[in-house]
């Protein structure tokens, strides 16, 4: 029995130690394919999962004006962070608090600023950034930065953190044109490249928005090994020596624009409270040396970061909607402004002759339409150059009904109204330049005569942009080449290479015949003691002007825009400048000595801009 | 030759818990192997002691050891030290002490005292539920710790004594079968209601309502089956322990280089106890991780090697039960770091810290050399 007992046992023994060497084997195999065959598999993973990568911002452009003077540019903000790796403490968590807690009280003291308590700061701190390092303090002065300094060894993980920031020299100056910037969002593609990302600025609007793409440069990378809980290694093993990889971050490009800063300013100056827009620009090539919207804002402040309350009343109608770009958003109706090209439309393409006479004895019948003259009892009879001088409304319906809706409509648009200039910003506006299929649309009625007789006088249906009389202007100014108004002059590549931006002109052919004719009666709006426009008359050159007055609102409320466009100097022309004010009194009156300032500002205050 | 083996175990046991408690926070937890080296050092008086007596001196007092295992664990279960969720461990004039893990060893000596009884007739289906009966008492109590892992090494235990016993081979296929189906059960409780569309809640309801299994044991078997299903939740443990072992290549980062443990990926709770294995296989790699099952392969080999020698089925069954406790922890334990198994509570023989278990492991090999050192009666006087 027993022997019996003993050979199954032993058999069942050597059965037993042939299971146990199968299982070992098995085991020894599974060992040899992860760590063999799949290691290197395994050992990527493994690093993947302690590294994190953060987005470094690219160094931001420059804006200048034409001559190089900084318009936006980057400035070091000097910071004060805190390692969060280098105060843990094992246990609880209160115990970590309590020793950032000691070095906030004391940094405190030092540097002389109140800090935040030291559990709502770590509070602050979500896992997934930890990574990173908190900031406590920004915008420090020198002097701060130079106290901490002296301090710095005493604290454990406290350091200064330098780090570019987009401001504004020229405060509130051109702030439409410039535009802010703002936090910048990702697409989800660039988030897949990278965990984390400081904070990098990003145009919203105006230049800082059209050329983003130029501004922002490139994106550099740092790596930073992280411990299970998130924390940076502070300790390195051997295996987590690796050097962190670093991809610099480069330089954007710079943009060189068209404005002149003095002249700007002067502008500026001379527009003060009021609610409107002026535009100047240079007639030969359209270069605009300065473009106004005024109230204005100060990038500035948006971009340092603003608070709701203060963003809602930027907004608002109350304040005068300081961030809406009036020169090339807003549409106005032109008023007398628009009678040059009326004039310059029956006199191409209407057969209209210079000498034709028109009586006007104050207010212009015919049929149903009935519209008045500035002068009550009338002009007398007249011909172009005196009613351009005088603004003589009958002289101009009589003139546009003979010539019809037709060619003063194609006048117009040859000049680029009811069409965007095409200027490099965003949001600008087309204006409006109504025809009869548009009002078929619009009201469901036909057009008829005395929509004609209020277009002539520039009141009715049509809306245009002080950007787009300013091409106006310019038309005139050059007897009918119309530059492209550019607002960027060049641009500055990464790699140093300048790309300038062409300059475009386009040629209505007008006989010059006709042009010096309406010239003439610009200019003896200015010259003439009955002259509309007298308020721009300078001792020093002469100028050519027209003003508009045109009213809106409710019929009576005597709500008008004031405009007033001037060529200078009107023989050799330099500068063509609209202005137009929200309710003004009248382009003489209100838009005149707007433009007077700004003109003596370059011909008698020492020299042009 | 034994006896070398488990020094050099032992030794390389201490070594790397220390580098597995390096980067812990706490100064006192870093020198846990100094804690090693003291059980280690009580371990093997206590080795000497039980091999010094014949063995079946040890297979006499075994009903009493086994009673006493049971009291152990019951009291385990009223006035035990809860730690992490589990009510594993019992203060003993300061000492925390694992009575799972001598319970093993008391059911071990029980059951090959109950198998080598000349009344017992080993090929009745009524020594089989005997033997699996005086498991499945302490494996109840220990499973209400919760402790699931090491419950089930009594079966299996009962298993390996049934088959070197003799059992008939019918009938131990029939209890294969039994488990298979068991298994087959288990997996269908798991994979059923994810392939039905129910949502986690109502898996883990119908999971429980089949086996009576918690929450947390569902998470490890449905993690087990995919590991990718919950990287940073239940299958976190596999998956940091796959990155270790991934990442030790053939020679290995290092000693005290492992990232693993030293970043905190390998969570410090358990980087030196249940997954030392990682540890190792990180800092050491296939060649440091292979020679380590060659030691155990060795120790596994001195002990059959006693079984097939002992002139008694008393010894047989004894050295043939101590090597297959051995050979279960080694292979279930690595194997759960190695991602083959679910993650259980098993314990590497020797080398995971762990006082109780040290002693427990050093006792069974001490009966092994007992077995070896008496292979005849002692002379009664």
């Amino acid at each position: 029995m027993s022997t019996l007992m003993n050979s199954i046992e032993r058999n069942r023994l050597l059965l037993f130690g042939g299971i146990v060497l199968v299982a070992f084997f098995t085991l020894g195999m599974t060992l040899w394919n992860i760590q063999i065959v799949q290691g290197a598999v395994w050992m990527a993973d493994q690093r993947r999962q302690s590294r994190r990568l953060i987005r470094l911002p690219g160094i931001r452009g420059r804006i200048e004006d034409r001559n190089g003077a900084a318009l936006a540019e980057n400035q070091p903000d000097y910071r004060l962070v805190l390692r969060l790796e280098q105060y843990r403490q094992s246990g609880r968590w209160s115990r970590t608090v309590e020793a950032v807690a000691r070095d906030l009280e004391r940094v405190s003291a030092i540097v002389g600023r109140p800090s935040e308590e030291a559990a709502a700061l770590l509070g602050r701190v979500a896992r997934s950034r930890r990574a990173l390092p908190v900031t406590l303090w920004t915008g420090l002065t020198p002097k701060e930065v130079a106290r901490f300094l002296e301090h710095r060894f005493a604290f454990r993980g406290l350091e200064i953190e330098v780090v570019p920031r987009r401001v504004y020299p020229q405060g509130s100056l051109a702030g439409h044109v410039l535009g802010y910037v703002g936090e910048r969002e990702w697409t989800s593609e660039e988030t897949r490249a990278f965990h984390m990302a400081l904070p990098e600025p990003a145009g919203r609007s105006g230049i800082e928005r059209q050329y983003d793409a130029l501004l922002r440069g490139e994106p550099g990378c740092r790596e930073v090994r992280v411990d299970a809980a998130g924390y940076p290694v502070v300790v390195p093993t051997p295996a987590t020596s690796a050097v962190s990889l670093v991809v610099p971050p480069r330089a954007g490009g710079d943009v060189r624009l068209t404005l002149d800063v003095p002249l700007q300013h002067l502008a500026e100056a001379a527009m003060g409270d009021v609610r409107g827009a002026l535009v100047a620009m240079d007639p030969r090539t359209g270069d605009l040396l300065a473009l106004c919207s005024c109230p204005g804002f100060d990038p500035n402040r948006i971009s340092a970061g603003i608070s709701a309350a203060e963003w809602q009343a930027l907004q608002n109608e109350a304040a005068g909607r300081p961030l809406f770009p009036r020169a090339i958003a807003a549409f106005y109706p032109p008023g007398s402004l628009f009678k040059p090209i009326v004039a310059m439309a029956a006199l191409e393409k209407g057969g209209w002759h210079p000498d034709t006479p028109v009586r006007c004895d104050g207010v212009f019948v015919r049929g149903a339409i009935r519209v008045r003259c500035s002068a009550t009892y009338g002009h007398g009879t007249i011909t172009l150059e005196k009613a351009i001088e005088v603004s003589c409304n009958p002289y101009f319906c009589e003139m546009g009904l003979a010539v019809g809706l037709e060619p003063i409509r194609q006048m117009a648009a040859e000049l680029g109204l009811g069409r965007r200039t095409g200027i490099e910003l965003a949001g600008e506006s087309a204006g409006l330049l109504p025809d009869a299929a548009w009002k078929r649309r619009r009201f469901g009625e036909g057009w008829w005569e005395g929509d004609t007789a209020n277009l002539a006088i520039g009141q009715g249906f049509l809306g245009v942009t002080p950007l787009q009389m300013a091409q106006v202007a310019a038309a005139f100014a050059t007897g009918g080449r119309v530059p492209r108004p550019r607002l960027v002059r060049s641009i500055r590549h990464a790699d140093g290479r300048v790309e300038e931006t062409s300059v475009s002109v386009r040629d209505l052919g007008w006989s010059a015949e006709h042009w010096q004719a309406v010239v003439r009666g610009l200019r003896r709006a200015v010259e003439s003691p009955t002259g509309t426009a007298r308020a721009v008359r300078l001792p020093t050159i002469p100028v050519a002007a027209k003003t508009g007055t045109a009213e809106y609102g409710v019929k009576g409320s005597g709500l008008k825009y004031a405009w007033m466009m001037a060529i200078a100097p009107a023989d050799a022309p330099q500068i063509v400048l609209v202005a137009v004010i929200e309710e003004g009194e009248s382009g003489g009156q209100t838009a005149g000595p707007i433009i007077r300032r700004v003109l003596s500002g370059l011909w008698e205050g020492g020299g042009e801009g | 030759m034994l006896t070398a083996l488990v020094f050099l175990l032992i030794v390389v046991g201490i070594v790397f818990v220390r580098s597995a408690c390096a980067s812990r926070a706490d100064p006192v937890l870093r020198l846990l192997y100094r804690r090693q080296i003291v059980w280690a050092i009580a371990g093997v008086g206590l080795y000497g002691l039980v091999a010094a007596f014949d063995y079946r001196r040890w297979l006499e007092a075994a009903g009493f050891l086994y009673g006493m295992a049971l009291v152990l664990l019951g009291m385990t279960l009223l006035v035990g030290r809860t730690l992490y969720g589990s009510r594993r461990w019992l203060n003993f004039f300061g000492f925390t002490l694992q009575p799972s893990e001598p319970a093993k060893i008391a059911y071990l000596l029980f059951a090959v005292w109950v198998l080598t009884r000349p009344l017992t007739d080993r090929t009745r289906w009524k020594t089989a539920g005997l033997v699996l009966g005086l498991a499945a008492l302490p494996a109840v109590l220990i499973v209400r710790q919760p402790d699931l892992g090491t419950a089930l090494a009594f079966p299996a235990l009962g298993g390996i004594l049934l088959f070197l016993a003799g059992f008939p081979w019918r009938k131990l296929m029939v209890m294969g079968g039994v488990v298979l189906l068991a298994v087959l059960y288990l997996a269908a409780a798991v994979i059923g209601p994810k392939w039905a569309g129910l949502d986690e809640e109502g898996q883990q309801r119908v999971f429980h309502a089949m086996t009576g299994l918690r929450g947390y044991q569902w998470k490890r078997l449905t993690v087990f089956l995919d590991p990718a299903a919950d990287p940073t939740g239940a299958g976190y443990n596999t998956r940091q322990s796959l990155l270790a072992v991934g990442s030790g290549g053939w020679r290995g980062v290092g000693y005290g280089a492992g990232v693993q443990s030293a970043l905190g990926y390998l969570p410090s709770t358990v980087a030196p106890t249940d997954f030392i294995f990682s540890v190792i296989a990180e800092e050491t790699g296939f060649l440091g991780a292979a020679s380590l099952l060659l030691l155990y392969l060795g120790v596994l080999g001195c002990g059959w090697r006693i079984a097939w020698q002992a002139p008694e089925s008393s010894g047989r069954l004894l050295a043939g039960g101590v090597t297959g406790l051995l050979t279960l922890h080694v292979f279930v334990n690595v194997g759960m770091t190695i991602g083959l198994l679910p993650v259980t509570g098993l314990p590497l023989p020797l080398v995971s810290y762990g006082g109780t278990f040290m002693l427990a492991t050093l006792a069974a090999v001490g009966l092994l050399q007992s077995v070896h050192l008496h292979p005849k009666p002692a002379e009664r006087a």
